[in-house]
């Protein structure tokens, strides 16, 4: 469904992401992981817009979206979430949501109906009406999730959505996640959060891709184990 | 949330003020304080129009006398050369201005904040330079406007009680625009992209479009104020239609009545033109100035203590009313 080839991005002197593949499939849940500074948020930031990539290709169901606008790549079907977290804070809760609604819907009531739809399955109903930028970090970043639930993408991708959650609400976020039943690209610098979560993982190091395959094959893999420990 | 007064008694306190506006000119009949409420809802349209574009969508613009002027000349040009009725020129100074806007908007909204607000700011007075030189449009002397007979259908009056409905009629309009959009898609988009444009174009905001409605909108409300003002006044010149003044007054009656609320430009436009009228009235004359000085130690005033402006601390007192 996503097909990400040889896609680099220099900044400068320096290529935070050299020549890099990585497909995702229908409902299939991908992780990205790699220590900081690995090139995954710049890797992020090509395939949704935000960076222009020097070199590749971003295909998304038969379409080209490489270099395109945040919001053609957003009606195109693939939602983001930010590493920093960046709700409308200023705006209820469910009006963030709605923003994201507005995109499959044309008047205001279908947008709310589906934006309290989209509450319901990240667990924010109760919430709906504060400001959004009076909730903790926590919150917002579920407020965050739901508005991209209501976009009805085909495909999310989560930047370290789930850093910085105890465990508890890690436990819960990945609960609704795995409700949402479309296909995620998950980036975490943490092991343990997406281990359990994913189909699949990808391993970056100094922006180069260095190892692919199931979770179990990767925590056991050598090269990664060297680009985390450094030994 | 915000604290609410009931609903009752907020459409009771709207209605009541719309009474007393409709009903102003027939109690008052001295020219002055007609004239005072005339300038009072002239001010609240095109803070009305400013709101959309920098309180709702969160593009300061100080650059409004452009659309202002872009009414008054477009409307007054065609009267004079081609005896066009204003309410066309209305309409054409509308569309000028929305011509206009959106040749302002496309390259200027690549830029984001502050670098925007200057934009606009040299923008204004670019304009102002090129009609002060073009000798068609009258140059720096200024164009009198051409006066076949009074009535409706020449929007010009023999008193000013027919001024104060066509001015009611336009707020009106404005009123009702942005209570339409606000409530709509488009006003949803705009407060997203104030909140934080790249998350709203990950949301799938067209961020670029909907800032370019939101300047057209602006400025054609603002180019018919322009034209409205044309007509009552019977003459223009750029220092008083096109002057950066005025589009920094246009941004304070908003601002400080409330940006990015329905009534805060209302609130600004009847608190800052008397306060204007009185401090020159008090302490003008003297020639040194002191009714500008008071003017603007009140608005620093204001914009210190209450930075949501009047109708934030309008919010605040109500709230304690009702506490206690």
């Amino acid at each position: 469904m996503l097909e990400v080839q040889r896609l680099t991005k220099r900044f400068g002197g320096l290529v935070a992401n050299d020549a890099i593949d990585l497909t995702v499939g229908e409902r299939e849940i991908v992780g990205l992981i790699g220590p900081n500074g690995a090139g995954k948020t710049t890797f992020f930031n090509c395939i949704t817009g935000q960076l222009k990539l020097d070199q590749g290709r971003v295909g998304f169901e038969g379409r080209d979206l490489t270099n395109r606008a945040p919001e053609v790549i957003a009606r195109a079907g693939i939602a983001r979430t930010f590493q920093l977290v960046r709700v409308f804070r200023e705006m209820s809760v469910v009006d963030n949501v709605v923003v994201g609604a507005f995109l499959r819907e044309r008047t205001r009531q279908g947008a709310r109906a589906r934006a309290m739809q989209a509450l319901k399955a990240t667990g924010l109903s109760a919430s709906a009406s504060t400001d959004a930028g009076a909730l903790p970090v926590a919150l917002q970043k579920r407020i965050e999730l739901a508005r991209a639930v209501a976009m009805e993408p085909r495909l999310i991708v989560l930047d370290e959505t789930l850093s910085g959650l105890t465990e508890a609400e890690t436990r819960e976020a990945v609960d609704v996640l795995r409700g949402l039943r479309v296909a995620l690209l998950v980036v975490e610098h943490v092991m343990e959060v997406i281990m359990p979560l994913s189909d699949r993982v990808v391993v970056l190091d100094a922006g180069k891709r260095i190892a692919e395959g199931p979770p179990a094959a990767i925590a056991r893999d050598p090269r990664v184990i060297e680009a985390y420990l450094g030994v | 949330m915000r604290p609410r007064t009931s609903g009752l008694s907020l459409q009771a306190a709207v209605a009541l003020l719309a009474a007393a506006v409709l009903g102003w000119p027939l109690i008052f009949r001295g020219p002055y304080p007609q004239h005072i409420m005339i300038l009072i809802l002239l001010n609240a349209l095109l803070g009305t129009a400013w709101n959309i574009l920098g309180g709702f969508a969160g593009q300061i613009s100080l650059g409004q006398a452009i659309f202002f002027g872009a009414g008054a000349y477009t409307s007054t040009l065609l009267a004079q050369h081609a005896e066009i009725s204003p309410w066309i020129g209305l309409v054409a100074g509308a569309l000028v201005a929305i011509v206009i806007a959106i040749a302002i908007g496309g390259p200027c909204f690549r830029l984001s904040g502050h670098y925007f607000a200057i934009a606009t700011i040299a923008l204004g007075e670019i304009a102002a330079i090129a009609v002060t030189n073009w000798d068609y449009a009258g140059g720096a002397v200024g164009l009198f406007l051409p006066v076949e007979g009074t009535g409706l259908a020449q929007m010009k009056f023999d008193d000013k009680r027919g001024y104060h409905y066509v001015i009611c009629a336009l707020l009106v309009l404005a009123l009702a625009v942005t209570v339409w959009l606000r409530g709509a898609r488009a006003g949803y988009y705009w407060r997203a992209i104030r909140e934080d444009q790249a998350a709203a174009r990950s949301a799938g905001v067209p961020a670029t479009r909907y800032k370019l409605l939101a300047i057209s909108i602006s400025a054609a409300l603002t180019a018919m104020a322009g034209t409205f003002y044309a007509q009552y006044v019977l003459f223009i010149d750029p220092p008083s239609v096109l002057p950066l003044s005025l589009s920094i007054q246009i941004c304070l009656v908003a601002v400080l009545g409330g940006a990015g609320t329905l009534l805060g430009p209302l609130l600004g436009a009847a608190v800052l033109v008397p306060l204007s009228a009185a401090t020159s009235v008090l302490l003008g004359g003297s020639g040194r100035s002191l009714d500008l000085v008071v003017y603007g130690a009140l608005i620093m005033v204001i914009a210190v203590f209450e930075p949501s402006g009047l109708v934030g601390l309008w919010r605040r007192i109500s709230a304690t009313v009702s506490r206690n």
